[in-house]
């Protein structure tokens, strides 16, 4: 086995690196945002260190609620996992709702277990998304928008948000108000938002502070 | 062109049978079932093709950056380590098998392309840099038509990746971004799926397949690799009439001279030179 390289082709090649190696060099013109990420992100510069973007974490997910960051998000952030639908946490939290919650709820009393989903972090093959507890579990902080909020506008809301929480980190004063030691970011509370009926959720997920 | 010295195509030797004018049909419906397979029906995508839970296979190259990105942490290292050799290992013994086939028979990119490429020339479109060559074209000595350009491409993928502290390339692979614009679903128009597949496509215009040909660092690792394959390659028929037409250089998505070529490693199995020599003197030797 022999390897004749001419010398043109290793201009080329040079040429190529240089090229391709430029280009890298622009990871940071684009600035990267704070994104939501899904289940077992610990540590956001790891993470970019280790995630191979290969999408699997949003195949895997059985509510498809993992979508890939964009060239907007920036160059860092390309093909990276961000949750951009809700994370259902436990099994059984599909599609969520208040029912869908007490019911869970009632079952999990009755036979002392809640078992989690995290298909994502079993899939991941490059250690990027690691084995969390749920206590351990934070991948966003939920916030109330008051101007869009149906209970600070107008009062009149069932709070479906309260009453899906399978944390109960929203409780209701003058309106709803999220617990941030208790709040993971799983985003059932904006699936379920009234105000979604009318127009945008009033209640979204901020990515942590890093 | 000595036209008048050519037997018409597939003359009097080697006429052409069933099998030998279906091949590109047989290749589109491979082409298409992986395209499903990766972009639907499998779990995972091309980089991570998942085979029931917890068992994965992924793509050498990417966790290859991720492990020069530098995680520093041993126990990432230890679970990456893992990735790497099982899927150095699958890699290893697919190629070993069938060499690059992957690249003809089964990349999304590759079948995108070979779309792309197959529509400009229903449009009778003759690719830039085609243009004014007779004899095929000799890649060897330029320097943007040139197969070497895809190692430099992997080496600037993986020091960028310890440049940048991110696996880099797997962010702009087009494979990967193919991967992900359907996993993400309607998602696939903005951000980077817009500029990545337009520009590979774009290539098209100056040479068909010219990503392929030059820059994927992907088929650039296979082609290191598929030095190992032994298997199914084309071999030229000592008996019947062939002369040195370069019709097979013309038409090999690799721009292999099947008459001379002696390595065959950058060869897809893409069987076309089997397929169009109009002298039917290229046969495939499966062992």
């Amino acid at each position: 086995m022999r390897l004749k390289v001419s010398r043109r082709q290793f201009l080329g090649m040079t040429a190529s690196f240089a090229a391709v190696t430029g280009l890298i060099g622009l990871a940071d013109v684009v600035p990267n945002r704070s994104l939501v990420r899904p289940p077992g992100v610990i540590g956001e510069d790891r993470f970019l260190e280790s995630c191979i973007r290969c999408g699997a974490c949003a195949d895997a997910c059985p509510v498809r609620g993992i979508g890939m960051a964009h060239l907007t998000d920036g160059l860092r952030n390309v093909g990276t996992p961000v949750l951009t639908g809700y994370c259902m946490v436990f099994r059984g939290l599909d599609n969520p709702g208040p029912a869908k919650t007490s019911a869970w709820r009632n079952n999990a009393l009755a036979h002392g277990q809640q078992e989690t989903c995290f298909d994502c972090i079993s899939v991941c093959p490059s250690d990027a998304l690691r084995p969390v507890s749920v206590n351990q579990l934070r991948m966003g902080t939920a916030v109330v928008k008051k101007d869009r909020c149906l209970w600070y506008l107008h009062g009149v809301c069932g709070a479906p948000c309260a009453r899906t929480c399978p944390f109960d980190a929203i409780s209701i004063t003058t309106g709803p108000v999220v617990d941030e030691t208790k709040c993971v970011g799983c985003g059932q509370c904006d699936y379920v938002c009234l105000a979604r009926t009318i127009g945008p959720t009033a209640i979204t997920v901020e990515p942590k502070q890093t | 062109m000595q036209a008048e010295n050519l037997p018409k195509p597939h003359g009097n030797s080697g006429r052409p049978h069933g099998l030998r004018t279906r091949i590109r049909t047989v290749r589109w419906v491979s082409q298409l079932v992986f395209l499903a397979l990766f972009l639907i029906l499998v779990t995972g995508t091309v980089c991570t093709v998942m085979l029931g839970r917890g068992i994965a296979i992924t793509e050498p190259f990417g966790v290859l950056q991720a492990i020069v990105a530098g995680s520093t942490s041993s126990q990432s290292l230890s679970v990456m380590t893992g990735t790497l050799v099982i899927g150095v290992i699958v890699f290893v013994a697919v190629v070993v098998l069938v060499g690059r086939a992957f690249c003809a028979w089964a990349c999304p990119v590759g079948t995108t392309i070979d779309a792309i490429d197959t529509a400009l020339q229903r449009l009778k479109f003759k690719p830039l840099l085609a243009r004014g060559q007779r004899n095929g074209n000799d890649s060897s000595s330029s320097l943007l038509r040139n197969g070497m350009n895809k190692y430099g491409v992997m080496a600037a993928g993986l020091t960028g990746s310890a440049l940048v502290k991110f696996p880099v390339w797997c962010a702009f692979c087009p494979v990967g971004t193919l991967c992900r614009g359907a996993v993400a679903g309607a998602e696939l128009s903005i951000g980077a799926e817009i500029l990545v597949i337009p520009a590979v496509g774009a290539m098209s215009l100056g040479e068909k397949r010219f990503w392929c040909r030059y820059l994927c660092p992907v088929g650039g690792a296979l082609t290191i690799l598929s030095r190992l394959n032994p298997f199914i390659k084309p071999r030229i028929r000592q008996d019947g009439p062939h002369k040195d037409c370069g019709v097979c250089k013309t038409i090999c998505p690799e721009g292999i001279d099947v008459c001379s070529e002696k390595s065959f490693a950058r060869c897809t199995k893409c069987l076309d030179c089997y397929a169009k020599c109009p002298f039917g003197a290229v046969r495939i030797g499966v062992l």
